[in-house]
C-alpha cells in the first residue's frame, strides 16, 4: 500500500496503490489528516486516484466520508476506480453522495 | 456514518450497506475462511450459549439447547461448506449458461425466544456464506444470550478478515425503530422466524422477506406402524427442549386397532393420559382464548411444570401430557399448536378417517409446515403425503429433529422452515444459503434450431391453427 500526493494548481490529488485495508488506512491516517487540513484551509478540491487499488475496506470508505464532511462533498471526488471498487461505492450508497468515476 | 440522521436505524443500516459493499469484493476462499472460523467459534461455545439461553428465557433445557446449537453450527456448516456462493458457480457449455452468485445485501434476522442462540448462529452462517451482512434483532426475552452469540461470532469473523459490521446486533429501540428498519429500502431481505405477528409484519414491510409461519403438526400412526418404535420416537421428539420446536408433534392420530397398544407404549415411556377434568385444567393454562393462541407462559415448560401451573398432581417421571380429544378447532384448545410437552390424542376408525382428521389439524393453524406418519405401507405413505399441505412430510421420524434436517433424513439442515404460500411464505424449503443469493445467468448465444428453420410468417396467417404450427415447428426435429 502507498499514497502519493500531487499538488496541482487547482486541486490536490492523492494517488493510492495496493490494498486499502484496515491496517493500511490506519497507517495513512496522520498524513491524510494533514492533507485534509490543508485542503480545508486552502479551499482546495481533493481527488482520490484509485487506479492502483484493487481492494478497499470500510476504513477507506470512512476516510472518504471524513474528507467529504471536512472539506465538503462537492470538493471530493474519487477517480480511476476499477469496476469492482466502483461497485463497492455503489452498494455502500457513497456513489450517490460523492463523484465516483 | 454519513447519513443525515444518527439514530439507531440509520446508523445500523449505514454500517450494514458499507459492509455489504466491502463483502462483495471477497472471493470464495476468503468467504469460506470466515464461515469456518464462525462455525468453529459457535460450536465451541455451544454449551455456554445453551445455558445462557435456557436461563434467560426460562424455556426448554440447556442440554437440548446444546444439541440445537450443535445442529445450527456443525450440521449447517457441513451442508454449506462445499457450496459455491461467490463468483461463477456453474458453467454449462451445451446450454451456454453460466451462473454467477451475487450477494443480496443487508439481511435483517428476526430471532425467536424459543430457539434463540441456535437460530442466531444458523442465520449468521448462511448470511456470511453468501457474503451478506446480517443484522440480528432478538426477542426481548432472549436479548443477552443473543448478544453474546453475536459477540462470539463477530469476533471470530473479524479474526478471519471479515468486513467490519458484517454482523450487527440491533439494540432494541422502539417498536417504531423496528418498523422503520424493516421498511428501509437499504435492507435487502428480512429473514423472519417467530410468531404470526412478526412474520406478517415482515411480509407487510415492502422489503422482500423469507418468513416462516406457525406449525400444528399431526402425527399419524397408521395400521402397519411399528408401534413401540413410534411411541419411542414421538416421545423423543415432543419432549425435546420441552417442545419448543415448531415442527414438534401437536396431535397423535391413531387407528382404533393400535390405540390401546400405543397408549401403553407411551405410558411405559413416561407419558401421562389426562382425564377430562385434568384436560380442562391444562387448557386454561396452555391456551389464551382471547388471542386464540398458546399461552406465552406455557411455552418450553416441562410436563411437570405445566401440570403444576394447572394445579395438577402427576406422578414423578412424567415427561409428556397426553390429552384424548375428539374434535379440532378453536373451541378445542389442545387441537392448536402448544409448544410444550402436551399433545392431543385422536383415535380413528381407519385410513380415510385418519387422513381427514390430519387434514383438519394441518389446516388448523399449520398449513404448509410439517406432518408426520409412522407406517410401513408405501402406498399409504404416498397417499398421505399427497393429501397434506406441508413442506415436510416425515416418515417414521421424530418430527422436531426430522424437520430440521440432517439427522434423520437428508433434508437441508435449517432452523427456518418454509411453509409455502399456505403459510404466507414464498418457499416451502428448509431455508439455507442458496435462498440468500441473487443468481445471475450469463446466457450465450444458442439459437433454437426449430425456430431458425420455421417460417415465422405463418404466425400471421389466421387460417393456421395451433396444431399445424406445432407440426411445422417440430418437423424433422
Amino acid at each position: 500500500m502507498s499514497m502519493k500526493r500531487i499538488n496541482e494548481k487547482y486541486k490536490v490529488i492523492c494517488c493510492f496503490e495496493g490494498k486499502m485495508d484496515t491496517l493500511s488506512c490506519k497507517e495513512l491516517e496522520k498524513d491524510f489528516d494533514q492533507i485534509l487540513s490543508e485542503c480545508k484551509s486552502d479551499n482546495m478540491p481533493l481527488v482520490f486516484d484509485l487506479a492502483g487499488v484493487d481492494y478497499i475496506a470500510s476504513s477507506f470508505l470512512r476516510l472518504c466520508g471524513k474528507a467529504a464532511q471536512q472539506i465538503g462533498v462537492e470538493k471530493v471526488s474519487i477517480a480511476n476506480v476499477t469496476p469492482q471498487v466502483k461497485k463497492v461505492f455503489k452498494i455502500a450508497g457513497l456513489a450517490d453522495v460523492l463523484t465516483v468515476s | 456514518m454519513w447519513g443525515e440522521s444518527s439514530d439507531l436505524v440509520n446508523d445500523t443500516l449505514c454500517n450494514a450497506v458499507v459492509s455489504a459493499g466491502i463483502f462483495s469484493q471477497l472471493n470464495q476462499e476468503q468467504t469460506d475462511k470466515i464461515v469456518t472460523a464462525v462455525y468453529e467459534a459457535g460450536l465451541s461455545n455451544r454449551v455456554k450459549l445453551a445455558k445462557m439461553a435456557a436461563e434467560e428465557t426460562g424455556m426448554g433445557n440447556w442440554k437440548d439447547k446444546t444439541l440445537k446449537n450443535a445442529v445450527a453450527t456443525q450440521y449447517v456448516y457441513e451442508s454449506i461448506k462445499n457450496q459455491k456462493t461467490a463468483g461463477i458457480i456453474s458453467e454449462n457449455f451445451e446450454s451456454g449458461i453460466s451462473e454467477i452468485a451475487q450477494p443480496i445485501g443487508p439481511i435483517l434476522a428476526i430471532i425467536p425466544c424459543t430457539n434463540p442462540t441456535s437460530t442466531v448462529m444458523f442465520k449468521i452462517l448462511i448470511a456470511l456464506k453468501t457474503r451478506n451482512p446480517i443484522i440480528i434483532s432478538a426477542h426481548h426475552r432472549a436479548l443477552e444470550s443473543c448478544r453474546e452469540t453475536v459477540r462470539i461470532c463477530y469476533e471470530a469473523a473479524l479474526g478471519a478478515d471479515a468486513p467490519e459490521d458484517c454482523i450487527i446486533f440491533f439494540e432494541r429501540g422502539s417498536r417504531e425503530d423496528t418498523k422503520n428498519l424493516m421498511c428501509d429500502k437499504r435492507l435487502a431481505l428480512i429473514l423472519a422466524t417467530g410468531g404470526e405477528g412478526v412474520v406478517k409484519a415482515a411480509y407487510s414491510s415492502g422489503t422482500p422477506a423469507l418468513g416462516v409461519g406457525a406449525g400444528n403438526v399431526p402425527v399419524y400412526v397408521e395400521g402397519s406402524a411399528d408401534v413401540p418404535f413410534a411411541a419411542e420416537q414421538i416421545l423423543i421428539s415432543k419432549t425435546f427442549d420441552n417442545g419448543t420446536i415448531c415442527a414438534s408433534e401437536q396431535s397423535i392420530v391413531v387407528e382404533q386397532q393400535l390405540s390401546e397398544q400405543l397408549k401403553q407404549e407411551l405410558i411405559a415411556r413416561g407419558a401421562y393420559f389426562l382425564s377430562g377434568e385434568e384436560i380442562a385444567a391444562i387448557e386454561k393454562v396452555a391456551y389464551d382464548k382471547e388471542k386464540q393462541t398458546m399461552a406465552a407462559d406455557i411455552v418450553g415448560q416441562s410436563a411437570k411444570r405445566a401440570a403444576e401451573m394447572a394445579g395438577l398432581n402427576i406422578p414423578d417421571g412424567v415427561r409428556l401430557l397426553v390429552a384424548p380429544q375428539k374434535h379440532v378447532g378453536y373451541d378445542y384448545p389442545l387441537s392448536c399448536e402448544i409448544l410444550a410437552p402436551i399433545i392431543a390424542y385422536y383415535t380413528v376408525s381407519g385410513f380415510d378417517e385418519a387422513v381427514k382428521h390430519c387434514i383438519d389439524l394441518n389446516f388448523h393453524g399449520g398449513i404448509g409446515h410439517t406432518v408426520s406418519i409412522y407406517s410401513n405401507d408405501e402406498e399409504k405413505i404416498k397417499a398421505f403425503g399427497m393429501t397434506m399441505n406441508a413442506g415436510r412430510v416425515l416418515v417414521n421420524t421424530p418430527s422436531s429433529q426430522g424437520a430440521v434436517g440432517g439427522m434423520f433424513n437428508t433434508l437441508t439442515p435449517s432452523l427456518t422452515l418454509g411453509c409455502g404460500t399456505g403459510g404466507k411464505n414464498i418457499t416451502m424449503d428448509n431455508v439455507s444459503a442458496r435462498h440468500l443469493l441473487n443468481i445471475q445467468r450469463l446466457a450465450r448465444r444458442r439459437v433454437n434450431e426449430r425456430m431458425a428453420n420455421f417460417d415465422s410468417s405463418l404466425y400471421f396467417d389466421e387460417n393456421i391453427d395451433a396444431k399445424e404450427i406445432a407440426k411445422r415447428f417440430n418437423i424433422n426435429h
